[in-house]
């Protein structure tokens, strides 16, 4: 099999060139995903017998929710990459996931405290899975907080990544909180490989909109990882000649 | 469906439009953030380029 095309990412002005090209097809996309999924999330599906017009909220609730972990997952899977290979996009990979990863769990959590206080009666409740997503944001915050503390590039790269790397255990706890314990939070009601509890006309829009988060990342990481590159690749003699 | 009814939705109105609202600014928020932060490492890196090139 031919690797060059993976080598070739490890090179910063190619990732850097790859990263400008495939932003816009990437934002334009999710945007107009958004936009329809909003469209068929607040006016088309019809109402739950049970919530009523509160269940819309799960539109832009859920997909943030499944972004927090998709995105820390990711951030530690290249921070270990960038640790063990010592590879420094990597590390640029992994600083670009914080500030997507802070604001789409800080919006998970504020959007289901919105949905909490109609449904439980309580804008916050000390439950396993909402306790373990707070854990989470602290440990987003963490990893900026530790970066931004730390002068040398390096040096914030490696200590950042094991703090991401040891934060994965939060994973698994967000995902398996509501089976584990008793939980207020509903249990999951999507699945790979189970039908799902969802009716299709509900839950077309709520996948479309899934892929327009992940897609808006992906524009995000772009933007992310650029402005890693540039950092650390300041006394380089290409980026001199793009500036 | 009436407009008040649409803005109503029952009784959770102010829910689901503060949700969505909330949304919106964030993922605004986002964008302009990291959009901001790479032009400003890429401005950086013009001024140092432009300085060398000045000594």
């Amino acid at each position: 099999m031919n690797w060059v095309w993976f080598h070739k990412l490890a090179s910063p002005p190619f990732a850097y060139a790859l990263a400008r090209r495939l932003r816009p097809w990437l934002f334009w996309p999710a945007i107009a995903l958004m936009a329809w999924a909003a469209y068929q999330g607040l006016f088309v599906v019809p109402v739950d017998y049970q919530q009523g017009d509160a269940y819309r909220i799960i539109y832009v609730h859920v997909p943030a929710a499944a972004m927090t972990t998709v995105i820390y997952s990711a951030m530690a899977i290249a921070a270990a990459i960038g640790l063990i290979w010592r590879m420094k996009l990597a590390h640029a990979f992994a600083a670009a996931c914080a500030l997507p990863g802070v604001v789409f769990t800080a919006l998970t959590l504020v959007t289901g405290s919105i949905w909490g206080r109609p449904m439980w009666g309580a804008y916050w409740v000390w439950d396993p899975r909402l306790t373990s997503e707070l854990l989470l944001l602290f440990l987003y915050l963490g990893y900026m907080g530790l970066r931004a503390s730390i002068d040398d590039i390096a040096r914030a790269d490696r200590a950042s990544a094991v703090l991401a790397i040891l934060g994965i255990v939060d994973i698994p706890i967000i995902k398996y909180s509501v089976i584990w314990w008793n939980s207020l939070h509903q249990g999951p009601s999507l699945s790979l490989f189970h039908k799902s509890a969802i009716d299709v006309s509900m839950i077309v829009p709520l996948l479309v909109m899934m892929l327009a988060y992940f897609l808006f990342f992906g524009a995000m990481i772009c933007d992310g990882i650029c402005a890693e590159i540039v950092k650390r690749e300041r006394n380089s003699r290409w980026l001199a000649e793009l500036a | 469906m009436t407009l008040g009814a649409t803005w109503g939705m029952g009784r959770y109105g102010g829910y689901v439009w503060s949700c969505y609202g909330l949304t919106l600014l964030a993922l605004i928020f986002l964008a302009v953030a990291v959009r901001r932060r790479w032009r400003s490492e890429l401005n950086l890196a013009r001024l140092r380029t432009r300085a060398r090139g000045a000594l």
